[in-house]
């Protein structure tokens, strides 16, 4: 069932959570709402429940108008980041809530529901612990729980708030994994919401990048991240350095560092701040003739298939730079702490006077 | 030196995590013994003096009877009456924010701090048959200062403040997930409360109710003045207490105290246990 939003807008008091979102998701997508905390993903995702009121706005559930349909007959699981499991009840009586609570005409029998709540959990891999409480159970197996308990009810619409949000690390990645393959079992359209990039990244077939109520950029996690729409979701998107400097002619120049710009590339008001992310940059024993950026190597983390050096400028003003390299290429170079090195920028992302994205440039290629 | 096998360390010999337990125990049981245990003791052992046989034919009195019946049926509606408007009053100061709340809520503790005897004669003076809301039950026909409905608005005015505060911490962190939940499962907001909010409050309902109970079976100084204190309709067992004293019959004073006693342990014995066993469950363990 594909999901619109029509210029939604929400206040709570003075604080405007959402200003005219308006936002079109096919049906059958794993969409990740993605943004930092208060850019009103939540509120969002509330709003499509119907858990919240808009201040205006529509919402549209396959053309329907929802907007004033209570959240009891909007048919969508919602799960929450606490999971909200009813202590009470067993996990097996959490799961079959939704269909106890159907009117008596609706209500299938005991046995079929005692069927369709053994289903769900072989679903979820938790067929065992049917007649456990949720107190006796780990974060990674509540959250599923609650995950059948919102799918028992045949839901036209699934709403996560941040799923992983309580887990650590390790438990996090397998059940991202997991509701990706869910997913595929049970194409449900769904949304969740979640400030980790990453996760985003990996999860969802279409990412909204939201911020201070508002949607920055909607599209496929690639696209987000390699064409970025506006320098926050630039900046959002993965760690970036920013250097920033002076323009004297075709010469970008801070202290001793400085970069040839490729001609016709404007300077305005005399400043240009460049953009740098960390695996588009390699480090050398000298200067390249387009780009000379003396740096220091202050420490070195050697964990997984890339080498992450972090570099104080040296002779120039910036914030500690972080470059990314290639396993090879770092053996190749023989880092050691302390050594000054030259850092080669492969690709930049100059940003405008008026805080916008401006051109790209690539010293490498002239 | 105690000699004890290793694993198997006495309590008391084992080495305490926390600085100050030695003190802070000690202090305990010190305090717990000579303001509860010694007063206690000394009232069973006043009982004791006296043979079974006396002992059965004062408790077992006509009169002291009435009493028994009286008391017990006054407390239970009045608990009845308080774990409804508690769990109202706690619902109110918990989920909604509306100015004057937290005037509101300190006005909960009133009972607790106005002496019982204040609280009776207001009430009297409110409920009698010319008072301010004492006329308009006049005008119904039904009687309320000095006569059973009197007793129980006291005890009820006395003991509400248990409940409240029972329900308050417990309503707090349960959060309005969970009616979310519900009503994201397709729960109408009364199913979402008697299905997901009530069994999750029952534990703490069920001990502000039971104390609020207990309370009622003691109170004394706001029903007197209400009551009207009629024999066989009207009077408490705490103000047969109070009679006996007054007739310096000492020991059928003591004997109706032991009885009030025992009822109320036993009470909150059963509470505690019921209530353990609850919270086991959703707590796990």
């Amino acid at each position: 069932m594909s999901i619109t939003l029509d210029q939604i807008s929400k206040s709570f008091g003075s604080y405007q959570a959402l200003s005219s979102i308006s936002l079109d998701l096919s049906g059958g997508d794993l969409v990740g709402l993605l943004g930092p905390s208060g850019s009103g993903k939540t509120t969002l995702l509330r709003i499509i429940a119907g858990l919240e009121k808009a201040d205006s706005g529509r919402v549209l559930f396959d053309g329907q108008d929802v907007t004033r349909l209570p959240v009891q007959q909007r048919k969508v699981g919602f799960v929450f980041q606490q999971y909200a499991l009813f202590r009470h009840m067993t996990v097996a009586e959490n799961v079959g809530f939704g269909l106890r609570m159907l009117p008596r005409g609706e209500r299938p029998a005991r046995a079929q529901r005692d069927a369709r709540i053994r289903e769900l959990l072989e679903l979820v891999q938790l067929e065992h612990l049917a007649r456990r409480y949720p107190s006796q159970l780990s974060g990674g197996q509540r959250q599923r729980v609650a995950l059948a308990r919102a799918l028992a009810v045949n839901p036209s619409v699934l709403l996560l708030d941040e799923p992983f949000g309580a887990l650590d690390a390790k438990v996090r990645k397998e059940l991202r994994r997991w509701l990706r393959r869910l997913h595929e079992q049970i194409p449900v359209t769904s949304v969740f919401v979640t400030h980790d990039q990453e996760e985003a990244m990996e999860v969802s077939d279409q990412v909204v990048v939201m911020s201070q109520g508002q949607v920055e950029q909607i599209g496929p996690p690639r696209t987000v991240y390699e064409e970025p729409a506006s320098r926050f979701v630039f900046d959002f998107l993965g760690h970036i350095n920013a250097l920033s400097g002076a323009c004297t002619g075709p010469r970008w120049e801070n202290g001793q560092a400085w970069l040839n710009l490729p001609p016709g590339l404007g300077c305005p008001a005399g400043n240009l701040t460049l953009y740098l992310r960390p695996h588009e940059a390699t480090l050398a024993h000298r200067p390249g003739a387009e780009a000379h950026l003396p740096v220091e190597v202050e420490e070195v983390s050697v964990f997984g298939a890339t080498v992450k050096v972090e570099l104080a400028p040296s002779g120039w003003q910036a914030d500690a730079l972080e470059v990314e390299l290639p396993r090879d290429d770092y053996l190749a170079l023989q880092v050691q702490r302390r050594q000054q090195l030259y850092l080669l920028p492969s690709r930049l992302q100059s940003i405008t006077a008026n805080g916008g994205l401006g051109p790209v440039i690539e010293p490498g290629q002239q | 030196m105690v000699s004890t096998r290793p694993g198997r360390a006495l309590f008391f010999t084992r080495h305490p995590v926390l600085p100050g337990f030695t003190l802070s125990f000690g202090l305990s049981v010190l305090f717990v013994s000579l303001v509860i245990l010694l007063p206690l003791t000394a009232l069973l052992l006043h009982a004791s003096d006296m043979s079974w046989a006396e002992y059965r034919s004062i408790i077992l009195d006509d009169r002291v009877a009435a009493t028994y019946r009286i008391t017990l049926i006054a407390a239970f509606w009045a608990s009845m009456i308080n774990a409804v408007l508690g769990l109202l009053f706690a619902w109110v100061l918990v989920r909604y924010r509306f100015p004057g709340r937290s005037l509101m809520d300190a006005l909960m503790d009133l009972p607790f701090a106005l002496p019982t005897a204040v609280a009776g004669i207001t009430l009297t003076t409110l409920f009698a048959a010319n008072g301010w809301l004492g006329r308009w039950f006049d005008m119904a026909g039904i009687q309320i200062a000095y006569a059973f409905p009197g007793i129980v608005i006291a005890m009820s005015f006395t003991s509400l403040p248990f409940v409240v505060r029972a329900l308050q911490p417990v309503l707090e962190d349960i959060g309005p997930e969970y009616e979310e939940a519900a009503r994201t499962l397709g729960a109408s907001n009364r199913q979402a409360f008697w299905h997901v909010v009530l069994p999750q409050l029952r534990p703490a309902l069920l001990t502000g109710t039971s104390l609020a109970f207990i309370r009622s079976l003691g109170e004394f100084g706001a029903i007197i003045f209400i009551a009207g204190n009629i024999p066989f309709e009207t009077e408490v067992t705490s103000l047969m207490i109070y009679i006996r004293i007054q007739e310096y019959d000492a020991p059928a004073a003591t004997a109706i105290a032991s009885v009030v006693l025992l009822a109320s342990l036993l009470l909150l014995f059963l509470v505690q246990l019921w209530q353990g066993r609850f919270l086991k469950r959703i707590r796990g363990g």
